[in-house]
């Protein structure tokens, strides 16, 4: 029993890597106006000092739950900072006026919301088609 | 009977505020993260702290009850406010639980922000003077210690009501500014009991400079008059905040030079400093340490305390604090003793 209870143990640890090194769609509500973003331009809207789209309208970021590997890799990629550094930094903010992005659990929540709420943008792991929404960057 | 009133116009205000996007979406609720419902957003903290001075009685009180409520609604209308209830007395050593129970209601904050540009936003109503930067994050679950510093507080008004001007450019390089203008007296005043002092027409200018994520460098000049006192003060202040690793360093000092004829003062300098050291031993555990000096204008003996304490947070929205403080010198608003709180960010 103990060679398949390692195998499996394995498998799991395997897929995590996998996840953990996933790409990522950064998405936007249909009617943002903005084509691409850069990872900066990312950074700028998820850190709060970038609240408004181009042309107007208010910003809606979207963030995963602080246990999902997906909100992992964005933070890795796109905000660099550590975990315990970005939830102590929208803490501040949050006391200050500033609401930090919002939590959705899921891949397809995330999509949901985006597609439903003008001036939305999120982020879905890229085996999840995004469907009637503006992808904008792709990011690793 | 004013206080329920009022408190009872903010929660109206509130709901209609709440009722009137409803329609539009919500989000999914996570502790510490508010509740945002449309363009509303609903937020707060819960802080109960025990107290054991040498010199004084055992208590655990209900230091904040505080709800703050934000609108984003248009690039003119981004309306703001908080209100706690505070310094509510459950227990005290020999009296009877919530015998000498009485709350007092405050308004914290009460503004709406305009974008002018970008970068740039006017701010009227009452907002926190950005003098330092624990005046401004001074939530229990945000900062360091049960005890806040006399630097960073008492010698200084801490809100300003009229308008501001901030600007925060997108180039992290050069500094945000705030200027910053109080033209009368406060709106809706704290009771007198919770304040060293109140302040008429005063005026200011912040200079942050970011160095990190929420490490910064940051000088404030501001100037005052004392109400109902023959007493003026010009403020320079200075703080800094940097984090290497596990370690944070912190530190905020202010000086005042107090002009007028008011007979109680003793000095025509006030002025403050503390520095803080903290430790991040895993994810969950810190302990800090903290030393301050204040010599008060109204004292002749300067005043010291020694602090090291303590600090668990299993999630980002609790904190368990306990610290103990040796105070030496002019006995003011910190007593040598033993001091815990439990906060909630929700």
């Amino acid at each position: 029993m103990r060679i398949p209870v390692f195998f499996i143990a394995a498998l799991m640890l395997s897929v995590t890597e996998v996840s953990l090194a996933e790409e990522l769609f950064v998405i936007a509500h249909p009617s943002v106006a903005a084509t691409n973003l850069s990872t900066d331009e990312i950074a700028a809207i998820y850190l709060l000092k970038t609240t408004s789209w181009q042309g107007g309208g208010n910003i809606v970021p979207v963030n995963r739950e602080a246990a999902s590997n997906t909100r992992t890799v964005f933070s890795d990629a796109v905000l660099r900072h550590p975990p315990s550094a970005l939830n102590a930094y929208w803490n501040q903010m949050h006391f200050k006026g500033k609401v930090p992005p919002l939590v959705q659990e899921s891949d397809q929540a995330v999509l949901a919301f985006v597609q439903k709420v003008p001036g939305s943008i999120g982020y879905i792991s890229t085996s999840v088609s995004p469907q009637n929404v503006k992808v904008l960057a792709k990011v690793q | 009977m004013m206080r329920m009133q009022l408190l009872s116009k903010c929660c109206l205000g509130v709901l209609l505020m709440a009722t009137g996007v409803a329609s539009s979406w919500a989000g999914e609720y996570h502790l510490g993260e508010g509740y945002s419902l449309g363009n509303v957003n609903v937020a707060g903290y819960i802080n109960l702290v025990a107290e054991a001075p040498h010199d004084g009685k055992t208590e655990i009180i209900g230091d904040d009850l505080s709800l703050f409520v934000s609108g984003r609604f248009n690039r003119y209308l981004n309306p703001f406010v908080e209100a706690e209830f505070t310094s509510a007395t459950l227990w005290r050593a020999s009296n009877v639980p919530l015998a000498d129970n009485n709350p007092s209601f405050v308004l914290e904050r009460l503004y709406n922000d305009s974008n002018l540009t970008d970068n740039l936003t006017l701010r009227v109503g009452k907002m926190l003077s950005p003098v330092g930067e624990w005046n401004t994050i001074h939530a229990s679950p945000l900062v360091w210690t049960t005890t806040r510093p006399m630097t960073t507080y008492r010698g200084f008004p801490e809100y300003t009501s009229g308008l501001a001007l901030n600007y925060s450019p997108q180039n992290t390089k050069l500094p945000e500014l705030q200027i910053f203008w109080q033209p009368d007296s406060e709106i809706k005043a704290k009771p007198r009991a919770l304040v060293t002092r109140e302040y008429v027409h005063t005026e200011g200018v912040h200079l942050n400079w970011p160095i990190g994520l929420t490490d910064k460098v940051g000088i404030t000049l501001q100037h005052a008059d004392v109400k109902d006192v023959n007493e003026n003060q010009t403020l320079l202040g200075f703080n800094f905040r940097k984090t290497l690793g596990k370690f944070q360093f912190e530190t905020e000092a202010t000086h005042a030079h107090l002009g007028g004829n008011n007979p109680v003062r003793v000095r025509d300098d006030e002025w403050g400093a503390y520095v803080l050291g903290g430790y991040a031993i895993n994810d969950k555990w810190s302990t800090m340490a903290r030393y301050e000096y204040f010599a008060d204008r109204e004292v002749s003996q300067g005043s010291r305390n020694a602090l090291l304490g303590l600090v668990w947070r299993p999630d980002p929205a609790l904190v368990w604090k306990l610290e103990y403080v040796k105070q030496s010198g002019a006995r003011l608003d910190i007593g040598t003793g033993l001091y815990a709180s439990f906060s909630v960010l929700f």
